[in-house]
């Protein structure tokens, strides 16, 4: 047994223990394995331009530019919305409230992460739409704007109380250090707890984005699901990846090459959140060293 | 005194920041208790729906969810509860490890329609339980199996090496061992990963909507190959109409029932989580 | 300099101490003993407010350093953390270069060009710029414990204060480290009033020009040192050790 494998005596116990860890990593590796192979066909038959196509015409050409794009402005956007808004409160939560009433919002955090997707999505459809249609006299509330602020709701929860924690686990030390030397708290905040707590800042956010760019339902509801390729105007209809699958994956199911394309658009999907969330948890691992 | 005038201003700004996030929660409550209210008449959550979900209750899109987020949490909690097990007790090298935690880490993080999609394959056409339950329970076992496994892993590799020192200078066999000390000790973060586990699948709707579920016409699965009505995908077909009052009006009862059962998850989660740290610190 | 009037400290219910009146003349050393628990870290910390976050404590009476009232409502805070440094028992560093550490405290307030000059002035002061000119950029945790600790001192210095609290400040070093800590200490006393707080007698003994005891609340002097510094044995044997 080289050093990867060992493992201590098995007994019959033991078995069931390994063999459930088997059914474990067999789901990991179908979840690969199925998107990679599902995916062939489309990209045998359209090659690159399967990703820098820009026209998805079913039975036509399967060009996947649009939802690409739309992933990227709509998560974008979210990042850009969210990011100020969970900075402050983060360091408002760990370097100024009492730890009784941290612990409070670090709950209301969680509840907040737990509201399901569908439930933004209908707030979305109910408010979110007509506002922005409203306050921004568009014809329709459906939009990359729209996609992008519901997002940036959805994960604030998430960002604000991992960025919270990267913050707070600055030693108390460095904030004592600081102060005595005639730092504002402010000061102490932004020179010293920040620099040290950054890592797992960025760590927070990656994960953010990880979860931003794989939310199917709240978006689908009022991103618009229009195939094109945008161009600088954020208040149009758009597509993303997962809104583009759950529109379409009912009517392809299980088979046919356009089924071939959504793997394939899963497969696009699930490489980037991967390689982002595995980047994510580098950085707070090293936050947290 | 400048300075401190300017301090004072920031802090003042990002204190009113984290106050309208904190009361975020509370307006997201708010709304669905003002616009899921009226929709709740007596029999709401005992009733059929009916005419095509513009009316009556949701009995049966509720029992559905319930169905579906129970089974699965039978199928992912010997998975999750093994696995964990096998990887700190019986696993030696910290690299096999290391590429455990993060595959939870990554399965985790993985979009949950690509848990419809990959999984519609596995199980509904490899294992032919076509487009129903069964199906719908397998596929959200995996993907609450991170949840289960995090939670889990944390209670167990939370207990003081003395425990398993103790144990094993009594000459207590390893499965003994783990029944015996181990099992007990980490009950809570057992039951807190049921715990949010179900509430992680009560949530779901990508993963189901294509592979699981219908709208109407079904009431009580008769058979494995029957799909259920549930109330996400019941939400999501009635928020689309959205020139119709009455189905909107009904949208908003059951996001108000979804909610609260997620909200009664998480809290009961939270209950069991800080008795037992309140136990074990005794 | 430093007057106590009526001054009390406490923590909830706990008297740390009582009914203080004193005054501490400037440019001395003063050494400050007692049992663990006693409260004379936290006795120290209060004179430059460190505590004034922590819920239950309280002060009574009033404490004057240079003519300021430290407790008066309008005081500000920062400037007297400015002109009372302190230096804590483990040496806390920030993962940054020896030259942004030493420079930390004044950096917005210090024109760009004028930085190298106090840096090497107060490093000197440390006697640790010898030890560290050629490599100012490198990150300040590469230094021992011993070389940290002097930096700390440094970066207080930098900022100008007329008193200095020292927190056990060698307790986590080693005797050659501790040998020249003590000897910078008397290096300052011609320009800095200086508290030094430790929990070994014959320190207190050696560096300091009077010893007060925190016992139960009390703070009683001890009576004047018998051994002048310059001819305390184990102080002299270890400093002639230590490289000029």
């Amino acid at each position: 047994m080289n050093a990867f494998f060992c493992v201590r005596k098995l007994e019959p116990v033991g078995w069931i223990f390994a063999a459930m860890n088997f059914v474990f990593l067999g789901c990991a590796m179908a979840l690969g394995i199925f998107l990679v192979v599902e995916s062939v066909p489309i990209l045998r038959s359209e090659g690159l331009s399967f990703w820098l196509g820009e026209n998805w015409w079913v039975g036509e050409s399967f060009g996947a530019l649009p939802m690409i794009c739309g992933s990227l402005i709509v998560t974008g956007l979210a990042i850009f919305f969210v990011l100020p808004v969970a900075l402050s409160g983060a360091l408002f939560t760990s370097e100024y409230l009492p730890p009784s009433f941290r612990r409070k919002v670090k709950g209301v955090m969680e509840l907040l992460a737990g509201v399901p997707g569908i439930i933004y999505g209908l707030l979305g459809v109910s408010f979110l739409t007509l506002g922005v249609k409203d306050a921004l006299n568009l014809l329709d509330g459906n939009t990359f704007f729209t996609a992008g602020l519901l997002l940036a709701i959805m994960i604030l929860p998430t960002v604000l109380t991992l960025s919270e924690d990267a913050l707070h686990s600055v030693s108390y030390e460095f904030r004592e250090a600081a102060e005595s030397l005639g730092l504002t708290k402010l000061q102490t905040a932004l020179r010293v707890v920040l620099p040290q707590s950054l890592p797992g800042i960025v760590g927070a956010v990656l994960l953010g984005i990880g979860r931003a760019m794989g939310e199917t339902i709240a978006v689908m509801l009022v991103v618009g699901s229009l195939d094109r390729v945008p161009g600088f105007n954020l208040f149009v209809s758009g597509q993303t990846i997962p809104s583009k699958l759950g529109r379409e994956a009912a009517e392809a199911l299980g088979s046919g090459l356009h089924w071939n394309a959504l793997m394939g658009l899963g497969l696009t999907l699930f490489l980037v959140v991967a390689i982002i969330t595995f980047s994510g948890h580098l950085f707070i691992k090293r936050c947290n060293q | 005194m400048n300075a401190v005038t300017a301090e004072k201003m920031v802090l003042a700004f990002i204190g009113c920041i984290t106050f309208l996030i904190v009361a975020l929660l509370f307006t997201i409550l708010g709304i669905m208790f003002l616009k899921g209210l009226p929709a709740m008449h007596g029999g709401f959550l005992f009733e059929e729906s009916s005419d095509f979900g513009r009316a009556g209750g949701i009995l049966y899109q509720l029992v559905g969810t319930l169905i579906l987020m129970g089974v699965a949490v039978l199928w992912s909690l010997p998975v999750a509860l093994g696995s964990v097990l096998f990887q700190t007790e019986y696993l030696n090298t910290g690299k096999l490890k290391t590429f455990l935690t993060q595959l939870t880490y990554i399965l985790n993080a993985t979009p949950t329609i690509l848990f419809g999609l990959v999984g519609y394959l596995l199980f509904g056409v490899y294992l032919e339980t076509g487009v129903s339950w069964v199906t719908g329970s397998l596929i959200l076992a995996v993907m609450i199996l991170p949840t289960l496994q995090v939670s889990i892993r944390e209670a167990v590799e939370a207990l003081p090496e003395k425990y398993r020192e103790a144990g094993m200078s009594l000459g207590l066999s390893r499965p003994t061992q783990i029944w015996r000390i181990i099992l007990p000790q980490s009950l809570y973060g057992i039951v807190t990963g049921v715990l949010l586990g179900l509430a992680r699948a009560a949530g779901e709707t990508a993963a189901i909507m294509f592979t699981a579920t219908t709208f109407s016409g079904i009431q009580f699965p008769q058979s494995f190959s029957d799909p259920v009505p549930t109330l996400q995908t019941h939400i999501l077909v009635l928020a689309q109409e959205g020139a119709n009052p009455e189905s909107i009006a009904q949208a908003w009862g059951a996001g108000l029932v979804l909610l609260g059962l997620v909200f009664l998850m998480t809290l009961m989660a939270w209950a069991f989580r800080t008795r037992m740290v309140m136990e074990s610190e005794l | 300099m430093i007057q106590f009037k009526n001054f009390a400290v406490a923590f909830g219910e706990r008297k740390v101490v009582q009914e203080l009146t004193f005054s501490l003349s400037t440019n001395s050393i003063t050494g400050i003993i007692g049992a663990s628990g006693s409260g004379k870290t936290t006795f120290l910390r209060a004179l430059c407010r460190m505590n004034d976050r922590i819920n239950n404590f309280s002060v009574e009476g009033s404490v004057f350093i240079d003519g300021m009232d430290v407790y008066r409502p309008d005081t500000d805070v920062y400037a007297l953390r400015r002109k009372v440094g302190m230096v804590f028992q483990k040496p806390c560093v920030f993962p940054k270069s020896i030259f942004d550490n030493a420079i930390f405290g004044v950096r917005d307030k210090l024109p760009k060009k004028e930085r190298p000059d106090l840096v090497e002035k107060v490093l000197r002061e440390v006697f640790l710029w010898e030890e560290v000119k050629d490599r100012l950029g490198e990150k300040a945790t590469t230094l021992s414990q011993g070389q940290q600790q002097r930096l700390t001192l440094a970066r207080t210095l930098a900022v100008g204060p007329k008193v200095l609290l020292m927190d056990e400040p060698t307790s986590s070093l080693d005797p050659k480290s501790t040998a020249a800590i003590e000897r910078l200490a008397q290096s300052l006393k011609s320009r800095h009033t200086i508290l030094w707080v430790t929990h070994q007698h014959d320190q207190a003994q050696s560096i300091a020009d009077r010893v007060l005891v925190i016992e139960n609340g009390q703070v009683t002097p001890l009576s004047t040192p018998i051994v002048p510094p310059e001819k305390s044995s184990s102080f002299t044997k270890i400093l002639q050790g230590y490289p000029e």
